[in-house]
């Protein structure tokens, strides 16, 4: 058995094959590429069934392309590495693909959700962007990544939860829109950060007590007195340095911080949201992407979240989803109440 | 000196969330020139991206008194030449 990452090029000229021996793949490519517009990769599966015969299955795959802005602030840069394509001779361009793949994979295979878009939308990155560039940032269409200065930031695709966080960017574009300001900003920044989290512990395959709960761990250089940029079990604990100063992060609602700065401080108060979906997951135990990481992906692409919503709707908007998949009386609604609780935050059970 | 105008610069946000401040003073007739160029009525709101710095940039003079807050992406032009002289002083 084998398998592997398809890209559409590859698929196309599988799906022409003319070879007998070939006959259930070409099929099956031709049936990805015909009857689903929205399949721009798949993952193709060989496998054989009881009676030896080859069985081939699809399911989505990311459609990648990584370019390098070579230090400049122009964007896309020069394609350094497309989808199917060997590693090249550039860490940062090669983790932002595998980023990227590690992403896709959480989103595809835990929810059945095909790209940032649920439609198999290409997932473009720029690495190398700027001078000394401090930042990994979304700018609506695809992820930026800047190389740090070296003396207090490294490379920023250091780090997979930076890179799900970025990509997360786009999914909530795509879903909620939370409104990036005040409250429903810094819920836009705890969703990201959540399967941010979710995509590392997914990829290495830690339960919620085995994982770190650390946002951007590998990003600091080893100048900072610091182990990551943010924590979501103890928000306000992920760095306390000389020239940094300490991790401004509250972790319940009586200490919020009311700011001008920072979009209204979504950077800061996404601590409170991010410390109660973790109390949630810790609670429940096991693999946290699979139901507090399903009643997140829940609310964010259910009926009930608006895109102006404060800390207590979104609350509720979690206990609402929790409820409708598991039931009323099931531990996971218990689990998300007892993570809002533990914030500060009401839900209205 | 009394009289200098006092140009502040404090980025905040991006991906760490970390505030950082710059300030440069001068005579004013070296700084007007740049900061009348910068449009301070009219900055364009930056509503696409996420985890971009934002930069509060104030100018206190004996009779001038102006601030603006621009996003990373409409720092360009005589705003990004007034905040790389003040980062740069």
């Amino acid at each position: 058995m084998g398998h592997g990452i398809v890209p559409p090029y590859l698929l196309a000229r599988i799906a022409r094959l003319d070879d007998s021996r070939f006959a259930t793949a070409a099929a099956a490519a031709r049936n990805a590429l015909e009857h689903d517009a929205s399949v721009r990769a798949v993952r193709l599966t060989f496998s054989f069934d009881e009676s030896e015969q080859l069985v081939a299955e699809l399911e989505a795959g990311p459609d990648r392309t990584i370019t390098d802005a070579a230090g400049t602030e122009s964007l896309p840069g020069r394609v350094a590495r497309r989808e199917g394509e060997p590693p090249v001779d550039d860490a940062a361009v090669d983790e932002a693909y595998d980023g990227l793949g590690a992403t896709f994979a959480l989103f595809q295979q835990s929810y059945g959700r095909n790209s940032i878009d649920g439609a198999g939308l290409p997932l473009d990155a720029t690495v190398h962007y700027g001078t000394l560039y401090d930042n990994a940032f979304w700018n609506g269409e695809r992820m930026v990544f800047g190389d740090g200065d070296g003396e207090i930031f490294a490379s920023f695709t250091r780090s997979l939860s930076v890179i799900g966080h970025e990509l997360t960017h786009g999914v909530t574009q795509f879903t909620a829109g939370l409104v990036y300001r005040d409250q429903s900003g810094a819920l836009n920044e705890s969703v990201s950060d959540v399967f941010g989290a979710l995509v590392e512990q997914h990829f290495r395959g830690e339960t919620a007590s085995e994982a770190s709960w650390l946002i951007g761990e590998g990003v600091f250089t080893d100048e900072v007195e610091g182990s990551a940029l943010r924590s979501m079990r103890e928000p306000g604990s992920a760095y306390d340095d000389d020239v940094l100063g300490k991790d401004p992060q509250p972790g319940h609602v009586d200490d919020y911080i009311e700011t001008d700065d920072d979009n209204g401080g979504v950077h800061l108060n996404s601590g409170i949201p991010n410390r109660a979906f973790y109390l949630a997951a810790a609670e429940l135990g096991g693999n946290a992407w699979e139901r507090a990481g399903q009643i997140w992906y829940d609310t964010i692409t259910g009926p009930q979240l608006t895109a102006r919503a404060d800390f207590e709707a979104f609350a509720r908007a979690t206990v609402a989803a929790a409820v409708a998949r598991y039931g009323a009386r099931s531990d996971e609604v218990l689990a998300v109440q007892l993570g809002w609780d533990g914030v500060g935050v009401r839900h209205g059970g | 000196m009394a009289g200098d105008l006092v140009v502040t610069v404090v980025r905040t946000g991006g991906f760490a969330g970390l505030r950082r401040e710059w300030a440069a003073s001068g005579p004013p007739d070296e700084w007007m020139p740049l900061v009348e160029a910068c449009p301070w009525r009219s900055v364009p709101a930056d509503r696409d991206s996420r985890d971009r710095f934002v930069y509060a940039i104030t100018v206190k003079a004996p009779r001038k008194r102006c601030s603006a807050t621009v996003p990373e992406a409409a720092l360009t032009g005589p705003w990004k030449a007034l905040v790389d002289r003040v980062q740069s002083a």
